[in-house]
């Protein structure tokens, strides 16, 4: 049974009954997209390196059970967070769990139970409201969503505390998971989030995530994306980001051990004079699959985009990295620049990278690189020449490979925790950043 | 004559090369069908192995979907509105010496600058003019002859060294490879076939010159190169086409072959009728190029200068196979009003060590759209493999656009692949910086353009590095201010 027929059985299934209710043919709607775009193949420009074939092999059935998650496993995963205050949004199976929901005054918090938000036509405008619309993915997840949550963050509301959307999927069967979430940064307001994916299952789980922002004028928003010990799942997350004028957004993905990730970041500019960040580190050995596909629209004059994906491919690993800038006709004096870097480690390793540059204003400074390779056999020289073993001068170029990227992120906790796994990763003992050596030889000064 | 009366001249002409000669012409029926098939070879008196050959591409070409990835647009082909071969009719009986051939033909090629005669002015080229299907006259075969090197048309190549093209028509571009390269295995008339035998370095450069001009014909011609071991061959192509309202198709296939420790330069003035300032007409130039590297230590360059034609859509690759082979692709890609352009390399590397290098310069104005679309491919046993590429855009105005897909692939650690682009326009900065020094603002674009694709009409040969030169400013004409 192909995946279509798969899903299309269980859509029939589930809401067939309920499709004469007004607000859940809105689901009919999104589910006839869906079929209409398909499975994407390789064929297609978007999916050529990402061979999604093996969905056809897989039986999906929808959660049915909610195995109880104790408070406890959840503080264990943010355990890294040393009992700092957090907000947390914990998308468990499948379904929001609201014992876990601290809520701050300054938050308007809602959670739609079952789709409950296709009766209102504002919010589906709000959850729809993704600029890829050749991803079939986000009319899937549409299609099949069961809770999601709606986060209004207030004017001017500026807090360190992060607010972790916390995804944890412990199913016991072949599972399809789909859940949406919708931020909205009122003007001013500066915030901290972490997304983290994290699975227990041991069958496979197809987790199709929507998380849209909304960034409102002069806004500041960060976002961290945290994926590690994610074995057995499928994970296809699409962030779509509309920036307003001066609003400034910074992105740093994590992928580290996973089965199958494809990370779906858009960013759009709506209004001109925003600013986007976005960085990543992705590292695959052993089968894993890390796809970053990264779509930044200049639709607006006077924005500042700018991309640093770096991926270390180890064992059998395979990375694809594959970004696109788009300058629209009017949006003149824009920056933009995108660079790739990947170290292969081993002759298995596969890197598949494709910076795309499509632009249609003149005044305008955009660049993209990509390099793919080893580590540089000049610079190991040159440090080995100095009396320095091999070993800790590969140790010391990765480091320096990784650090730039790590550096970037502002939640000091999350940095740390974040830099050990990577440390752990390469077998570093620890990952100095360039700021701690300036600092050392400012000292020494 | 200085630098900038040259661009200044030229800013302000017209496309040069837009005549129309009246020979009369000889037509196949307009259509494609089998037995066209058969009427071209005929007409070409081939052996039977090359009717079997056409056939099969022409059936396979019907099973096959037209290709629509490009980032190009255009109103559907009729494939059967065209006339798939067009023949001086003074050619029935092919003339034996220049002196038969209809003065009018050779007036045209005299108009085109092309010398057929083997005169002083640019006496180290030889060359092949193709007009319209068939070849008009190959110069200084004799000459060389002496050194054994096989320069003709590839008609007379597949009746006089029918083992030769036997062995090696096809096996680059095989007519299962795409849509145009099918199409033109089945249909092509002439073009031109190069041999250089072992360890020949090859004195002149060889030169074919295509020109189309019979209206509502399509132009397939085939060009065939092999390098034997140790040897070495320039190779130059040029092509003109009339202005017309129509758009013409050209279809062509380029095969290249180098053997152990052999090198093929191949350079490409491509000036194609380009349509009208409302972009109306101009050539449709969908051409399949492919040299492949077969022994160790060989080398393929090519260099283009593409300025012409309505849609560009061509793709010189490489095929590195032999250990320690080099691929090279230096292009400048030049868009103005309504042209569109996509276009780039694939280097795919199989042998070790091998190596590559990508320098590619697109130049937009008007309203045209320009793209870079490049493979670079590292296969597992590739060890030690090295690609460089460089893509810059130069956007002249708002209305047009500038865009670059390349493609990385690596499948191994040990190679190293780097790609940079970069898009921008000529910065207020430069050209102040030379108004204040009394250069006009005309004048100061013509020569940053002229800086920015210095790099390629530097990889030229002599006589086709002024030639572009002067086509780059025509090209710009207009698109100034």
């Amino acid at each position: 049974m192909g995946f279509i027929d798969n899903v299309s059985a269980l859509f029939e299934k589930k809401f067939s009954k309920q499709i004469c209710r007004d607000e859940d043919s809105e689901r009919l709607v999104f589910f006839e997209k869906f079929k209409e775009l398909g499975l994407p193949t390789i064929k297609n420009e978007d999916w050529k390196y990402t061979n999604l074939a093996f969905l056809n092999e897989i039986n999906f059935q929808l959660s049915s059970c909610t195995k109880a998650i104790d408070t406890g496993l959840v503080e264990k995963y943010l355990s890294f967070l040393n009992g700092n205050d957090k907000i947390v949004v914990p998308y468990i199976n499948n379904s929001i769990d609201e014992s876990f929901v601290k809520p701050l005054s300054s938050f308007d918090y809602k959670i739609l139970r079952n789709g409950s938000f296709f009766a209102n036509t504002k919010l589906i405008s709000k959850f729809s409201n993704f600029f890829d619309s050749s991803n079939p993915f986000n009319f899937l997840t549409l299609a099949f969503s069961t809770d999601s949550a709606y986060l209004n963050v207030n004017n001017g509301f500026e807090n360190e505390i992060p607010i972790i959307l916390f995804y944890l999927y412990d199913f016991e069967i072949n599972t399809l998971s789909n859940t949406l979430s919708f931020v909205e940064v009122e003007e001013d307001a500066k915030i901290n989030i972490i997304a983290i994916f994290i699975n227990r299952s041991r069958d496979k789980v197809f987790a199709n995530e929507i998380i849209n922002f909304h960034l409102k004028r002069n806004s500041n928003v960060e976002v961290n994306i945290l994926q590690f010990n994610i074995d057995n799942l499928v994970l296809i997350d699409n962030f779509n980001f509309i920036l307003e004028s001066g609003a400034t957004l910074k992105i740093n993905t994590f992928s580290l051990n996973n089965y199958f990730v494809r990370n779906n970041l858009n960013v759009l500019f709506n209004e001109p004079y925003g600013t986007a960040f976005l960085n990543g580190i992705y590292f695959t050995a052993d089968d894993e699959f890390v796809d970053n596909h990264t779509l930044v629209l200049h639709n607006q004059p006077n924005c500042i985009s700018d991309e640093n994906f770096r991926g270390i491919l180890d064992g059998t690993g395979r990375a694809v990295f594959n970004g696109k800038i788009y300058v629209a006709r009017d949006a003149q004096k824009t920056n933009a620049y995108q660079s790739n870097k990947n170290l292969l480690l081993s002759n298995d390793a596969r890197i598949n990278t494709r910076p795309q540059l499509e632009i249609y204003a003149d005044d305008v400074r955009c660049t993209h690189g990509a390099t793919a390779g080893y580590l540089d056999q000049e610079m190991l020289f040159y440090i080995v020449s100095r009396g320095i073993s091999k070993e800790k001068a590969k140790s010391l170029l990765l480091n320096s490979f990784v650090s730039e990227n790590l550096e970037k992120v502002e939640q000091p906790d999350l940095r740390n925790f974040v830099k050990e796994l990577v440390a752990k990763k390469l077998n570093l003992e620890d990952i100095f950043f360039c700021s701690a050596i300036d600092e050392l030889t400012n000292a020494s000064l | 004559m200085a630098e900038n009366d040259i661009l200044k001249e030229i800013t302000e002409r017209e496309y040069k090369y837009g005549f129309v000669s009246l020979i009369e012409q000889e037509y196949a029926p307009k259509g494609l069908n089998e037995d066209i098939i058969r009427f071209i070879w005929e007409k070409k008196k081939e052996p039977p192995f090359m009717l079997e050959w056409r056939l099969r591409a022409f059936r396979y070409w019907q099973s096959m979907k037209e290709p629509h990835w490009a980032k190009v647009e255009y109103p559907p082909i009729d494939y059967q509105d065209i006339h798939y071969y067009a023949a001086p009719k003074s050619f029935k009986d092919k003339p034996k010496s220049l002196e038969e051939v209809d003065p009018e033909i050779l007036r045209t090629f005299e108009k085109l600058g092309i010398p057929l005669r083997e005169r002083e002015r640019l006496a180290g080229v030889a060359v092949d003019a193709v007009l319209d299907s068939v070849s008009v006259a190959t110069t200084f075969k004799e000459k060389l002859e002496e050194l054994g090197i096989i320069f003709c048309s590839i008609n007379e190549a597949i009746r006089n060294y029918p083992d030769l093209v036997q062995k090696y028509l096809g096996s680059v571009v095989p007519y299962t490879d795409n849509f145009f390269a099918a199409l033109n295995s089945a249909v092509f008339s002439d073009g031109s076939f190069v041999y250089v035998p072992k360890g020949v370095r090859c004195p002149m450069e060889l030169s074919t010159y295509f020109r189309i001009n019979a209206s509502e014909t399509g132009q397939f011609e085939r060009t065939l190169i092999i390098a034997d071991e140790g040897s070495y061959v320039s190779y130059l192509e040029g092509c003109t086409a009339p202005i017309r309202d129509e758009n013409q198709l050209h279809a062509a296939v380029v095969e290249l072959i180098a053997l152990k420790d052999a090198e093929i330069k191949y350079s490409t003035v491509q000036n194609w009728y380009p349509g009208d300032k409302e972009g109306k007409g101009g050539i449709y130039n969908f051409v399949t190029k492919r040299g492949i590297c077969l022994g160790e230590n060989s080398k393929i360059s090519w260099t283009q200068v593409e300025t012409g034609s309505a849609i560009t859509w061509k793709y010189p690759s490489c095929i590195l196979k032999g250990d320690n082979s080099v691929g090279e692709f230096y292009s400048i890609a030049l868009t103005n009003n309504y042209q569109q352009a996509d276009t780039g390399t694939k280097m795919i590397h199989l042998g070790k060590n091998t190596r590559s290098r990508i320098v590619s310069k697109g130049i937009a104005a008007g309203f045209s759209n320009n793209s870079y679309r490049g493979l670079v491919q590292i296969s597992k046993k590739a060890v030690g493999a090295r690609n460089f590429s460089q893509c810059d855009s130069l956007l002249l105005g708002d209305k047009c656009g500038a865009h670059t897909f390349p493609y990385i692939e690596v499948n191994n650690s040990s190679s190293i692949v780097e790609h940079e682009a970069t898009t921008s326009k000529i910065s207020d900065e430069i050209l102040f910086y030379c108004n204040q020094r009394g250069i006009s603002k005309e004048d100061a674009i013509g020569l940053i353009v002229n800086g920015f694709s210095r790099e390629v009409l530097n990889q030229l040969p002599m006589e086709f590095a002024v030639e572009a030169q002067k086509l780059l400013s025509v090209s710009l004409e207009g698109s100034v201010g």
